[in-house]
């Protein structure tokens, strides 16, 4: 928080478009890989992040910012039911952002290891995507089109499963 | 086989990731189908949220998304997502007669009232080394539930208590070691109770016993039951066991009519 912050220990992350973020320790713990990388004492001065761009990763940095920030539930079994709320609806904000920047953090988040946002961005991949058409689905994920089906491919498929499709 | 599976995916993650250039541009023409991309993982984790039947139809998105929906290791049945039940159950039947790629780490069943197909279901998600097992039954009219007290003696013991919703694993650590599928059981007989033997339908429950032993968490929530159990508590001394049983077995005699 705030108030700890001038003392606590910093870390800096450079993205792949060679921006520099400094954080605090207890921020950037939220990352099982970096927290490894910490506690094998290979985390000197600066970490870069060759694979993740600016945009993604000051994203991602919003988001463990708020979460560390954040009483964790195993802490205490009766944290305020505000706090969890706050970081519910703070969540549901986050992820109000156009596919292939949540494709974006995904990769990211799946590459520094933080579960709880992988989580997140797979439900909001699923939710987009739940009781849409195939074409529609298509477009939202973006699909490529060398991994399209012929038409008879497609309609082999969907005869084999046509019992999911009434 | 799972572990190694998505340890060879996760080898793939760090040289995908190191040799892609993530790119942002909405009108990019040739932006990438990124969710093709993922790593398998990521991709199964994405359809483990869904409910069966939209993670079934994304067989037809594209190639490497035919062969998914087999290896997703959530599976969600729910009846009150179909218009009749009788179109659930055969989408049950479907799904659970479908030959999977991988095992399955959940399975959860919802269903209003008893369907002919729980057994099997219970079968496959044994069959396919389940580690949690969640069903739930929504009301039992006619009293045709296939006590499953009986058969998962063993099951029921790794099962875990904690869920304060579900009446049955509340007594789960009480019964005791030796009331197996094979001791007498309380009343054992009548229409419609689930006896284990090589007439049950499905992979077989010598079977099911064996790989019941993978099973973490067994939830059952039955709505009648539920009630009785939860009225039961305030009557017996919850360390009295066999105070338990025969309450079990006064139970038995309820449902089955």
């Amino acid at each position: 928080m705030s108030t700890s912050s001038s003392s606590s220990k910093k870390i800096v992350l450079k993205s792949a478009d060679n921006e520099t973020f400094e954080i605090d320790e207890i921020v950037a713990l939220e990352s099982q890989a970096i927290k490894n990388m910490i506690e094998d004492e290979c985390a000197d001065n600066v970490i870069p992040l060759g694979n993740i761009d600016s945009k993604t990763l000051s994203k991602i940095i919003e988001y463990c910012k708020k979460h560390a920030e954040s009483p964790k539930k195993d802490d205490n079994a009766d944290i305020d039911e505000k706090a969890v709320e706050d970081l519910k609806s703070f969540d549901a904000e986050f992820a109000k952002v156009d596919m292939p920047l949540i494709q974006d953090i995904l990769m990211a988040a799946n590459f520094l290891n933080i579960d709880n946002l992988i989580g997140l961005m797979c439900r909001t991949i699923a939710d987009r995507i739940k009781g849409k058409t195939p074409e529609e689905i298509r477009k939202i994920l973006n699909i490529n089109k060398n991994d399209l089906l012929s038409p008879e491919q497609e309609a082999k498929a969907r005869e084999e499963n046509s019992w999911a499709f009434d | 086989m799972a572990i190694k599976r998505l340890g060879r995916h996760q080898e793939n993650d760090t040289s995908i990731n190191t040799n892609k250039k993530i790119r942002h541009t909405k009108t990019n023409p040739k932006m990438e189908d990124r969710l093709t991309n993922l790593p398998e993982s990521l991709q199964l984790r994405i359809l483990s949220t869904l409910k069966a039947q939209y993670v079934v139809q994304t067989s037809v998105l594209s190639k490497s998304w035919v062969p998914l929906w087999k290896s997703v290791p959530i599976l969600r049945l729910n009846s009150y997502d179909f218009k009749k039940d009788d179109e659930f159950d055969k989408f049950v039947e479907k799904v659970i007669s479908s030959q999977r790629d991988m095992d399955l780490d959940t399975l959860i069943y919802k269903r209003d009232g008893v369907s002919t197909a729980l057994e099997k279901v219970i079968d496959y998600a044994f069959s396919h080394n389940v580690k949690h097992l969640d069903i739930w039954i929504d009301s039992v009219e006619d009293r045709k539930w296939p006590v499953v007290l009986h058969g998962f003696g063993d099951s029921l013991t790794c099962g875990t208590q904690g869920d304060k919703n579900c009446g049955f694993t509340k007594y789960v650590k009480k019964i005791p070691n030796n009331w197996s599928s094979s001791s007498p059981g309380p009343s054992s007989s009548g229409k419609g109770c689930y006896s284990p033997g090589p007439s049950s339908a499905g992979q077989g429950s010598s079977d099911r016993e064996g790989k019941c032993q993978t099973c973490k968490i067994l939830k059952m929530k039955i709505k009648i039951l539920e009630a009785k159990l939860e009225l039961a508590s305030h009557l017996v001394d919850p360390s009295d066991e066999s105070a338990i049983i025969d309450l079990f077995k006064g139970l038995d005699g309820l449902l089955l009519g």
